[in-house]
């Protein structure tokens, strides 16, 4: 079984990593980094440490990219389950709207529109989760390289979502 | 503590330049807060900021275990948005919680007008915090824009501790623990 089918799984795996990984390692080395550097100036120790520091930067962003695409494949999932599941239906009254829908294709449906099939677009959980999906789309598209979200805090709110989908399948 | 150099912010906000509305628009992006907007969240952020501090001022007096609180510097911030702007940075308070003995036992500092989700972010360190511990206690006002502060305390960077509202109680077990642990 792919570990990845299961998206509860998957966003426990990413929250280990960055606590364990990407929050201890990556930030610790530049730490030991910086205890090299006696202020001598010789080498490129801050350099080093900078770069350290960067990719630390770099590889929090990587993380919150791979949290949120694990995060919309299940959104897909469910959406195109959904929508096979009402275009099924006997009655054309029932169906036609679904109709218009392409489970096939589910990705080139709005994200928010998605979403919406999936859960109460009334809720706060609605709105912080297309506040994050902005954010993801800045970092994805290259407009900036560092995260402004707290990843603690994106986990938490994604796990909401999921279990709010949970709820209403 | 800033955790990202200057020359990474003016980078981000060279990128942001390159953005025109129309991309903005289909890639779905953020729009960018318009020079008046970040003055303003700016403004907001140290009022709230500022509205923390005279609090715990006042839990700390209120408690009477000999223990002080006061503001104890100044930092300056310098984000994305105020780059892109070509904004000065920003002055912003320092608390810090003394023992009775005058030991520092905490020093709040304020770290984050724009994190998403949120109306500002306070990082909590203790004087002999390392720079990689820096990001694991932090407060995150979660309130809604616009409404009351509702500061809410992570525990550590390991997020399977959760979260708890920070409140009078939190607060002095905070300052206890960390006081037994120096």
């Amino acid at each position: 079984m792919n570990r990845f089918d299961d998206v509860r799984q998957s966003i426990s795996i990413i929250r280990e990593m960055h606590s364990r990984w990407i929050g201890a390692i990556a930030s610790e080395t530049h730490w030991d980094l910086m205890q090299f550097n006696d202020g001598s100036g010789y080498g490129d120790v801050d350099y080093f440490a900078e770069a350290i520091r960067s990719s630390a930067d770099i590889s929090r962003s990587g993380l919150y990219l791979m949290l949120f695409a694990q995060f919309e494949a299940d959104v897909n999932r469910r959406c195109a389950n959904l929508i096979k599941q009402h275009k099924d239906k006997e009655v054309w009254h029932e169906r036609r709207v679904w109709e218009a829908l392409d489970e096939k294709n589910v990705s080139s449906i709005p994200f928010a529109r998605r979403l919406s099939l999936l859960i109460n677009k009334g809720r706060p959980i609605y709105a912080a989760i297309q506040k994050l999906y902005l954010e993801r789309n800045l970092i994805a598209h290259g407009a900036k390289s560092s995260l402004d979200v707290d990843m603690s805090d994106a986990i938490e709110t994604i796990e909401a979502v999921v279990a709010a989908m949970e709820e209403n399948p | 503590m800033r955790t990202r150099t200057r020359e990474q912010v003016l980078d981000d906000a060279e990128r942001l330049h390159l953005l025109t509305p129309e991309t903005i628009a289909a890639l779905e992006l953020t729009p960018i807060p318009t020079e008046a907007e970040v003055k303003e969240r700016l403004a907001d952020y140290k009022a709230r900021v500022n509205a923390l501090f005279d609090r715990i001022e006042r839990w700390v007096v209120e408690n009477g275990d000999g223990y002080v609180a006061r503001r104890s510097g100044v930092d300056y911030l310098f984000e994305r948005y105020m780059a892109y702007w070509e904004l000065p940075d920003e002055e912003v308070p320092l608390l810090s919680v003394y023992a009775p003995d005058g030991v520092e036992v905490l020093r709040f500092r304020p770290n984050g007008a724009w994190v998403t989700l949120t109306n500002g972010r306070v990082a909590i360190e203790t004087p002999d915090t390392p720079p990689r511990r820096r990001r694991d206690l932090r407060l995150l006002d979660k309130s809604e824009e616009g409404q009351a502060s509702e500061w809410v305390l992570w525990g550590n960077r390991d997020s399977r501790l959760g979260s708890e509202p920070f409140n009078q109680e939190t607060f002095m077990r905070l300052v206890k623990e960390k006081h037994e642990s120096l």
